[in-house]
């Protein structure tokens, strides 16, 4: 019998030695789709919306309400912006799931030694830098654990033939679809289990949970936008053994070294690695076939099943793809450092060093260095929101201009607009400060942020505005000497795109508006609104806004268009109770116009019950790109 | 089982223990305060190490890399200060560079021309890598005002994408306008 000790030491040290390693993690902020997700809360107020907020399918039909929706919207109710319990939420998981990899291996080696270095091997994975350090990428350590704690069942009831643990790994195995789409493997890792184990009649019970998979799969299929092109696009080709043979090389060796400032020597042994780790994994398979320890093969199946899903994306190749994959090679690495050992003490403690020295090293540095990046985005953008935050209390009347902002600062801490959470309006980015910022239209456009170029002189002349430098840690109020050069950069001109609803822009609605509603403004049947022509030939004038059913009592609503002479057919709302976007690609001959003049005008309008005024459209904004 | 009873209890509480220890909604909240000594009049000279003066910086400059310089893309301005008197008797604008290696192993031949309210200054040709000297004197009748931008650009400059993701140039220590 295993002493108590050892048996806990198996977890509890590779439980230590991941948080050593991924220790910044604890102590990040939120970053990039985490403000998204804390804003998910502020878009619930019926029962109805609070279903639709867990469950609806979101980008590419991901439906994930226990690892990012539910999570997010519970601990930002419990917690706000405090990150440190979600941070330990996350770390706890993982805790969790080292347990069970530890259990797993286990259970699958009978190797005390292989139970410690499984979750050792997985625990020090660079692939788990972003999962411990981003909390949007949470869905990975908790998927990981449900796979685990399902597999783990499941061997406990091969081991048994108990029902109950049969069960339990179905209900698991279900409620890890809440976590991660990658929860569709389950049933190819038992049936491979099945295989490997010398156990072809479980097959049949791994049916039901395939059963379950196909249907999600289809289910998925079903709600997810068809993606033909951009990085989600899938291409089942050729394509596949690449990216397998990328995703290969970023799970066992350190090829991220050269990420780094590092000696021209590590970064070479980190190229090395691959090959070494290669050639030493392809003889303990060649070992495990030769002595017929099929099982050993098993850390090899999964990690193909669970990369399986994402290698139809050669555009989409992420390091914390690898979080669950690595968990094969993590117990078939184990598996062929155990098996060493029966060859002899020395076979196994050279195989030991070399997956410490050759794998594990470079993978602890390279993890704690994502970790720390990730920490270091998340407090510059924590800085950002707070000293935002701060600069509001001083100037609440006052739009805030930010300038100096660096391409990540923008990326991480802006364009999933965190201000909202903290309910600061009137945030954009200095005329100018988008240059030093570099586009990425696959996360968002960096100009929609930009305060009209044409209209800051007026802006700070009025003082209705100050301008804060993001350049140097704490914001810096930089507004005369901004002031100063903005007067020598920019004329004065129309905005190109207008938000009703702010008073900042008030003198481009020329007329047929009304006050302002909540950041909103109802038109009446007819308005007008000047804006800056379009800069280039091909832009488009873009109508934003609500349509309230109340205004729909009539009937649908036809809103005709006309830029300067250009009259559109018009168009037809609908909708009821929605949001409502109308584009219009403008003729050529406005391109360049200093102003141009939008008349708007719908074929009716309506006064509702308990008002006086005659309503058309609320909007929203009205901008031309 | 061999998973114990007792592990399964540590594990559970350990996370309710530490999701608890850190609730008592967010009392804790970072305290950021903001710079609110507002600059006086703009900078005659301005140099990349300066914080202070780097919302002067007002096009095509990257960020501060080891406390000293930043790359420019093929495009970038400035904003100076004119030093007094200068509107008569005109002025000289220098710029303090270098020239990466890594530029002209790809660009061996390039030109950095400047124009400031309209006026052109005579180009230079850029053959070799290494730390250079840019001076121009700059006539007075494009000096007035207490703000001037000079416009930088060279014709060739790595592209984004061809040693790295971003458009490189040159690498500059300080740009400043003083009296002749």
């Amino acid at each position: 019998m295993t002493p108590r000790w050892v048996r806990v030491a198996t977890w509890v040290v590779p439980a230590l030695v991941c948080v050593a390693v991924f220790w910044p993690g604890i102590l990040a902020w939120f970053q990039r789709d985490d403000f998204a997700w804390l804003g998910l809360r502020l878009e619930v107020y019926t029962p109805a919306d609070l279903w639709k907020a867990l469950f609806a399918p979101k980008a590419q039909g991901t439906i994930r309400p226990w690892s990012e929706r539910g999570f997010f919207m519970l601990y930002s109710k419990l917690f706000g912006l405090e990150a440190l319990p979600y941070r330990l939420t996350v770390f706890a998981t993982q805790v969790l799931a080292i347990f069970l990899l530890s259990r797993v291996s286990w259970r699958l080696t009978g190797s005390r030694l292989a139970a410690l270095l499984a979750p050792l091997f997985w625990g020090v994975n660079a692939a788990l830098g972003t999962p411990l350090s981003w909390t949007s990428s949470y869905n990975q350590v908790m998927c990981a654990a449900f796979l685990l704690g399902a597999f783990l069942l499941w061997l406990e009831y091969a081991a048994t033939g108990n029902r109950r643990y049969y069960a339990a790994q179905f209900a698991v195995f279900l409620l890890g679809f809440g976590a991660l789409e990658i929860n569709i493997v389950y049933p190819g890792l038992v049936i491979a289990w099945c295989v490997l184990a010398g156990q072809p009649r479980r097959i049949l019970n791994a049916l039901p949970m395939a059963a379950v998979s196909t249907g999600y799969f289809f289910l998925h299929n079903l709600v997810a936008p068809k993606v033909t092109s951009g990085p989600y696009a899938l291409h089942v080709d050729w394509r596949m053994l690449t990216t397998l043979k990328t995703y290969w090389q970023d799970a066992i060796g350190g090829r991220a070294l050269a990420n780094f400032d590092m000696p021209a020597w590590v970064i070479a042994f980190g190229q090395i690695s691959v090959w070494i780790l290669t050639a030493a994994l392809v003889l303990a398979v060649a070992s495990a076939v030769w002595r017929k320890r099929w099982l050993a093969l098993f850390g090899f199946a999964w990690f193909l099943a669970a990369l399986a899903p994402v290698l139809p994306l050669p555009g989409h190749i992420s390091d914390y793809y690898l979080a669950i994959p690595t968990i094969g090679l993590a117990l078939a690495g184990a598996s062929a450092v155990a098996d060493a050992w029966t060859w002899g003490k020395s076979a196994g403690a050279a195989a030991l060093a070399l997956a410490l020295a050759v794998y594990a090293a470079p993978a602890a540095f390279v993890g704690h260095g994502t970790a720390a990046y990730y920490r270091e985005r998340s407090q510059e953008a924590e800085m950002l929101v707070f000293g935002v935050e701060r600069a509001r209390q001083l100037h609440p009347k006052q739009a805030i201009l930010l300038t100096e902002v660096s391409t990540d600062l923008f990326w991480s801490g802006i364009n999933d607009k965190p201000f909202r959470l903290l309910d600061l309006k009137d945030v954009f980015l200095a005329p100018g400060a988008e240059d030093s910022i570099q586009q990425n239209l696959d996360l968002g456009d960096v100009s929609a942020f930009v305060f009209p170029a044409g209209q800051v002189v007026r802006l700070l002349d009025e003082g209705q505005g100050v301008v804060y430098s993001a350049g140097g840690g704490r914001l810096r109020n930089v507004t005369k000497t901004y002031q100063m050069i903005a007067r020598t950069r920019f004329k004065a001109a129309f905005a190109q795109r207008i938000d009703a609803g702010n008073p900042l822009f008030a003198g481009h609605l020329i007329e047929g508006w009304y006050k302002i509603d909540d950041r909103n403004r109802w038109m009446a049947r007819r308005s007008v609104v000047v804006l800056q022509g379009p800069t280039a030939v091909g832009q488009h004038l873009t109508l934003q806004g609500y349509l309230p059913k109340e205004i729909l009592v009539k009937g649908p609503l036809h809103l005709t268009v006309r830029v300067d002479e250009h009259l559109f057919p018009p168009v037809t709302l609908d909708q009821p109770d929605a949001e409502f976007i109308k584009d219009f690609a403008l003729p050529a001959e406005t391109t360049g116009k200093e102003r141009v003049r939008i008349v708007l005008e719908l074929d009716k309008a309506v006064v509702p019950p308990g008002e006086d005024r005659e309503l058309g459209l609320l909007f929203g904004s009205i901008g031309i790109h | 089982m061999q998973i114990g009873f007792r592990a399964w209890t540590g594990l559970v509480l350990a996370v309710a223990m530490t999701t608890a220890g850190a609730s008592c909604k967010a009392k804790r909240r970072v305290r950021v305060d903001t710079v609110e000594d507002e600059a006086g009049p703009l900078a005659s000279v301005v140099r990349m190490s300066e914080p202070k003066t780097a919302v002067q910086l007002v096009r095509g400059f990257y960020a501060l890399e080891q406390g000293a310089w930043r790359w420019t893309k093929s495009q970038f301005s400035v904003t100076l200060r004119p030093p007094s008197g200068v509107a008569q008797n005109g002025a000289r604008v220098e710029m303090k560079l270098t020239v990466p290696e890594a530029v002209i192993a790809k660009v061996p031949v390039m030109t950095l021309f400047c124009t400031v309210n309209g006026q052109a200054l005579e180009p230079e040709k850029i053959t070799k890598a290494g730390d250079l000297l840019y001076q121009r004197d700059v006539g007075g009748s494009a000096l007035t005002g207490e703000a001037v931008t000079f416009d930088f650009h060279v014709d060739k400059f790595l592209a984004a994408g061809q040693v790295e993701e971003r458009e490189l140039a040159l690498i500059v220590l300080s740009i400043g306008l003083v009296k002749k």
